[in-house]
């Protein structure tokens, strides 16, 4: 039980704390044992020759013992949140920061949704293990053991008889927890699904209205919501097939006392204040017996989420610096790619990718989806890890440089734009948290953002993101050019970041990039022969592969895969002028 | 993005008593209303047996104590009857009430539902999908507790302890008002102390949801957070929070761990005065306290909290479920701005001819959108609309699917006013795609029948086919089987759009209305889509909001949008002699991207 172990190491450093917190629920099981006797001694002491002399004191004592065991409570409760919320604490930031060092191999493979619910439910159930569950076990058992241990000093006879409803309790709500749980998954399930079919509602409003599919959107949330509810209603069953058998066994224990009680009675074997406390420990019993399949379920829920969350903490290939690691004596933006290949678990994505690209050329980078395009880029920036050959930015293999440094010159355009709920200005200047107002506005200039940024109610203090105004594709993209301008990039890469960009907007955006950004090495992804044909060098990627390369006009003349996308785009073009086009400008 | 932390909950989390909204929450139960009746027969009787096994057990303990046997077996056997008729009552109580109360809540849930599908765009435009979402799922869930428990209970409970305290009257009035000297103090710690743990609880939770947002927010952005090397910034604020939820914790652990304590510090000085006084009043000559009714008097004091601690609680849940009725009835009297008028017909069968005439469009009335905009299109003819970004091209093809309503003058449908027909009869004879193609998580074939639900397989794979998409489709794992969903779906935007188009092409419309994606698509794609389109486009009246110079060409008559009207109109030939014209400098950008070296 490797997991155990190391989630036995997640308390370690709060051991005496925990020793601390045990020792004092120690004292308040011993006052909660020894208050019944109390209760025995003014029934079988006081009560009969009234004598009030003892009352005083016995009530005093009650009292007193009640107090200490009110204070040893709270002090347990409180050390044990404490420990629990620091082991919390260490957990949550300690992964967090692990998370931002995982190569995106990583957020390919995991949802966010999944990673989610591992840093709230699974560590939600650790520090439920940790407050609640470590004590109620230590609590439970030496509540009954310990009963156990009174009931035979008073009298081992109504022990024994209590005794018998111990096992049957246990195996109802053994049984009671066998039949609730699958039930409770299934409606978790079914809300789920409610939640995604709602979700989608919302989300495709558009083509429900276009359509006008409201009838049948109904009907299919309506199958959803009863099926939700006939799931809830048959865990509603279950319940009180149990709950109240449970209750029954447990009350049922009184009579059995009564009834042994009596023959002991009356065969003179115990005396009435013995039963008057034996009727205390009752509860002390019972009560175990039925939490002992949630206790159970406690702790193997936590054991479950612990492993979950050492599968994540344990995600390998971390990307992480050397420790000799280098930066080069200038970043100029030379880059070259060295017989590099890369695989993706046993895909292999990239084969044999060579090419140097000069300070201040620009490369463009085409082929169909899925040919690996994005994922050279990345290489760049040492998102992942080449599995062969290597990637060397001015001279010095990525894998030697410091992270940070070399990041920070690599301005990214993502196919896929992120933008974070916060305001326009603070998403444009992400990269440079201390950027002036001038230096933003000159940003979003030059990604002709500066249009659509005025136009809105609050223009750079426009919240946008999931929790903000909704932007267009193009808007968003324009952002994030912006945001990578911002950074004033030695190397940009542009992942077909104009695609939703109309064509005049984006002959605008290269016009000013081109100067603003002269000398700098520059990476397009593009399907557009025209934002490529200008490139220094263009890679025709085909499966993992360069297929083939040089400049615009070296390509026409091979009549190769590259001529045939020219012909397909620019028939287009042929046909709107009506006269033959060269396309060689 | 250390917004997220601020923004999220600013919705209230609890709302005053409205007697109002009560009600017209409450009436969800009336169908229920013999159910709850039973339901509430059946708890009181289960009171009432939980009552009376204290009262046996404690004058069974007196038989023992005088040593006389005669009435302890019926005692016995009784208190056998009252846990079993107890447990029997618990159990049919349950199931009667959880049915009555989730039915109710179901019905609630699609109500809003239903009411949320007739809301114009209006409406959506205003909020975030997640905010109704939530509104959906989790304000009706959290009513769940008031319908199927708390309603009942607090009846049952304020029954309880007027019984609880008639009969320990009964039995020893003296005893009893002695023992009653707890009673502020318990009301103190259940009111007082409970309120003060539920608002720190609250504070937690609030401080937990940011955290989740932001935490989800850092996830979702990672790959951008680590691309702009913002490690340091963000895992610092992640701190602070981590740091702020551990402190707001341990302030509600604070009180939330004296709650127990207090209750049993409480219960001990009643057990207490009961005992000193008692033990005296046991004593007296005349009339003696007895045994049985001393421990009847003790175990009573010690069930006084429970219905009281209930009762507290149902008086915050029901401060928390006002601010979620609140919420969903805010949704729910929120009128569709576009709805048929009472007289409304259908619209019979259509050719496709639309008219507008002097139409006027604004969103706010400082910014109009469309001024006195006319024009009139033939069945059959595709129009393309051009125009600079925000000029109203969307505008325009919106009212013909009266997706908003005109402000002044009026869009016509072969002669009718879209005004005068029934909704549903209108938009079923168009098809409208828009830019981003949105699928739905099912298989592909159920995201082509969506427009035409009574499709057969066949007809859905001949549409397919009709736009090229059958083979793009067939070569698919599972075919026109495979699961797709909106994210992390397997699809490209061209894919998607070739499915959107089938689906259109299935619903056979009279009037097609196409916003044409800009996105760059891989060449092969692009050359299945202009094929496809040319497909969509025949024999319909075809409104195209369009990039593709092809498209543009093609179009019977060609629209520039600008001004608030249009600017120019006329086939490619005429616009392009517009010497200064908007269409002509659209397309002079377009050759000299495409053509020049740059």
């Amino acid at each position: 039980m490797d997991t155990t172990k190391r989630l036995v190491g997640l308390m370690k450093p709060y051991k005496w704390r925990i020793a601390m917190a045990m020792l004092l629920q120690l004292v308040v099981i011993a006052s909660r044992m020894i208050a019944p006797l109390i209760q025995k001694s003014i029934v079988n002491d006081v009560i009969p020759h009234q004598d009030l002399d003892r009352l005083l004191p016995l009530c005093g004592g009650l009292m007193a013992l009640v107090l200490m065991r009110a204070v040893c409570t709270y002090r347990r409760g409180l050390t044990l949140e404490k420990v629990s919320q620091n082991v919390v604490y260490d957990l949550r930031t300690g992964l967090y920061r692990h998370m931002q060092e995982l190569p995106y191999q990583f957020y390919d493979k995991h949802r966010i949704g999944e990673i989610m619910s591992r840093m709230t439910g699974d560590i939600e159930g650790i520090r439920n293990l940790i407050a609640g569950g470590l004590v109620s076990v230590f609590d439970n058992l030496l509540n009954f053991v310990g009963a156990l241990i009174f009931l035979t000093f008073l009298s081992w006879q109504l022990m024994l008889a209590l005794l018998i409803s111990a096992p049957i309790l246990a195996y109802t709500a053994w049984q009671f927890r066998k039949r609730i749980h699958p039930a409770f998954v299934n409606i978790r399930e079914q809300n789920a699904v409610l939640n995604t079919r709602t979700t989608e509602n919302l989300a495709g409003m558009r083509v429900v209205k276009a359509f006008a599919r409201e009838p049948y959107e109904f009907e299919q949330f309506e199958k959803d919501n009863r099926k939700l509810l006939k799931l809830n209603l048959k865990a509603t069953w279950i319940w009180s097939d149990f709950v109240p058998l449970m209750e029954l066994l447990s009350g049922l224990c009184y009579p059995v006392m009564l009834i042994a009680g009596a023959v002991l009675i009356f065969y003179n074997k115990m005396d009435i204040g013995t039963l008057v406390a034996v009727n205390g420990y009752v509860w002390l019993i019972t009560n175990p017996m039925r939490q002992l399949a949630n206790l159970v379920n406690m702790v193997t829920n936590a054991v479950t989420s612990a492993e979950k969350l050492f599968y994540y903490a344990d995600f390998g290939a971390a990307i992480k610096e050397k420790p000799q690691a280098v930066e080069p004596k200038e970043f100029k933006g030379k880059v070259e790619f060295d017989h590099v290949n890369f695989a993706y678990g046993d895909t292999e994505v990239l084969h044999d990718i060579s090419f140097t690209a000069e300070p201040g050329q620009t490369i463009a980078v085409m082929g169909a989806t899925g040919a690996g395009k994005s994922t050279l880029t990345l290489l760049m920036g040492r998102f992942y890890d080449v599995s062969g050959g290597s990637v060397r930015v001015d001279g010095v293999d990525v894998r030697d440089q410091k992270l940070a440094p070399l990041r920070s010159h690599i301005g990214y355009v993502p196919q896929e734009t992120f933008l974070f709920s916060d305001s326009l200005f603070e998403n444009i200047r992400f990269g440079r948290p201390d950027a002036d107002a001038a230096r933003v506005e000159n940003a979003a200039d030059v990604a002709q953002a500066t249009e659509f940024i005025d136009a809105m109610p609050d223009g750079y203090e426009t919240v946008v993101g999931e929790r903000g105004m909704g932007l267009s594709g193009g808007q968003k993209q324009r952002t994030a050019i912006a945001r990578a301008v911002l950074i004033d990039p030695t190397i940009l890469v542009m992942d077909d970041s104009t695609s939703a960009v109309d064509m005049e907007t984006e002959y605008v955006i290269q016009q000013k990039l081109k100067k603003v950004l002269a000398g700098r090495t520059t990476f397009i992804i593009a399907h557009r022969i025209s934002s490529v044909k200008n490139a220094d060098q263009i890679l025709v990627m085909k499966d993992g592969a360069i297929a083939e390369r040089g400049t615009h006009k070296e390509l026409l003349a091979k009549k190769g895969i590259y001529y045939q996308m020219v012909q397909d785009q620019y028939r287009d073009l042929k046909n709107v002028q009506g006269q033959e086009v060269t396309a060689n400008g | 993005m250390a917004k997220v932390l601020k923004q999220i909950d600013d919705e209230a989390l609890e709302r005053p008593f409205d007697k109002g909204q009560f009600i017209r929450l409450i009436r969800y139960l009336g169908p229920y209303k013999k159910n709850i009746a039973i339901a509430l027969v059946l708890m009181i009787c289960a009171t009432l047996c939980s009552l009376a096994s204290t009262f046996l057990l404690s004058n069974a303990i007196e038989e023992l104590q005088i040593r006389r046997g005669t009435y302890l077996p019926w005692l016995i056997g009784a208190m056998v009857a009252t846990s079993v008729i107890g447990a029997l009552c618990t159990r049919y109580r349950v199931r009667l009430m959880d049915t009555s109360g989730r039915s109710a809540l179901a019905k609630l849930r699609e109500d809003l539902f239903r009411h949320i599908q007739g809301l114009s765009f209006s409406f959506f435009d205003t909020r975030s999908a997640g905010k109704i979402l939530v509104r959906v799922i989790n304000d009706v869930n959290s009513l769940n507790d008031l319908f199927t428990n708390g309603i009942v209970n607090v009846l049952v409970d304020c029954m309880t302890l007027v019984l609880l305290m008639v009969i320990m009257l009964a039995v020893n009035w003296k005893l009893t008002l002695i023992s009653m000297c707890i009673m502020p103090l318990l009301i103190l710690i259940l009111f007082k102390l409970k309120r003060q743990m539920r608002l720190r609880w609250q504070r937690v939770r609030v401080k937990t949801s940011s955290m989740n947002g932001y935490l989800h927010e850092s996830l979702a952005g990672m790959r951008v957070t680590e691309a702009f090397v913002r490690e340091d910034e963000n895992f610092d604020t992640f701190k602070n929070v981590n740091d702020d939820i551990r402190s707001t914790w341990m302030r509600a652990i604070q009180i939330n761990n004296a709650f127990w304590p207090a209750l049993d510090i409480t219960g001990t000085i009643g057990t207490v005065l009961v005992y000193y006084f008692g033990v005296r009043m046991m004593g007296l000559e005349h009339n003696p306290l007895s045994l049985a009714n001393l421990l009847l008097i003790l175990w009573y004091l010690g069930r006084f909290w429970e219905p009281l601690n209930t009762l507290s609680n149902f008086y915050n849940s029901i401060l928390s479920a006002m601010a979620s009725v609140e919420r969903i009835f805010e949704i729910m009297d929120t009128q569709s701005d576009i709805q048929d008028k009472p007289e409304a017909k259908d619209l019979p069968p259509i050719e496709g001819r639309v008219d507008f005439e002097h139409v006027d469009f604004w969103y706010s009335p400082d910014k109009v959108v469309l001024k006195d905009l006319s024009f009139s299109v033939k069945p059959g003819q595709t129009i393309a609309l051009v125009g600079p970004t925000g000029a109203g091209k969307s505008t325009v093809v919106n009212l013909i699917s009266r997706f908003y309503d005109v402000c002044g003058g009026s869009v016509k449908v072969d002669g009718h006013d879209v005004r005068d027909v029934k909704l549903r009869s209108l938009r079923e004879q168009m098809s409208v795609m828009m830019q981003d193609s949105f699928i739905f998580s099912g298989t592909i074939m159920d995201n082509i029948r969506y427009g035409k639900l009574d499709a057969t397989d066949e007809e859905v794979i001949a549409a397919a086919k009709a736009v090229s998409a059958h083979d793009f489709i067939m070569g698919m794992e599972k075919g026109y089987q495979t699961e797709v969903n909106e994210r992390g779906s397997s699809l490209s935007v061209g894919q998607k759009q070739l499915i959107s188009f089938a689906r259109a092409l299935l619903n056979d419309p009279k009037i097609l209305i196409l916003d044409e994606a800009t996105s760059s698509i891989d060449t092969h794609t692009e050359l299945l889509i202009q094929k496809a389109l040319d497909v969509l486009l025949k024999g319909r009246t075809s409104f195209v909001i369009a990039h593709r110079l092809s498209t543009i060409r093609s179009a019977d008559c060609i629209m520039v949008i600008q001004d608030k009207n249009i600017a120019e109109k006329g086939t490619h030939e005429e616009l392009i002699r517009l010497e200064g014209g908007h269409y002509k400098a659209l397309c002079d950008a377009q050759y000299r991207f495409l053509l020049e070296d740059n």
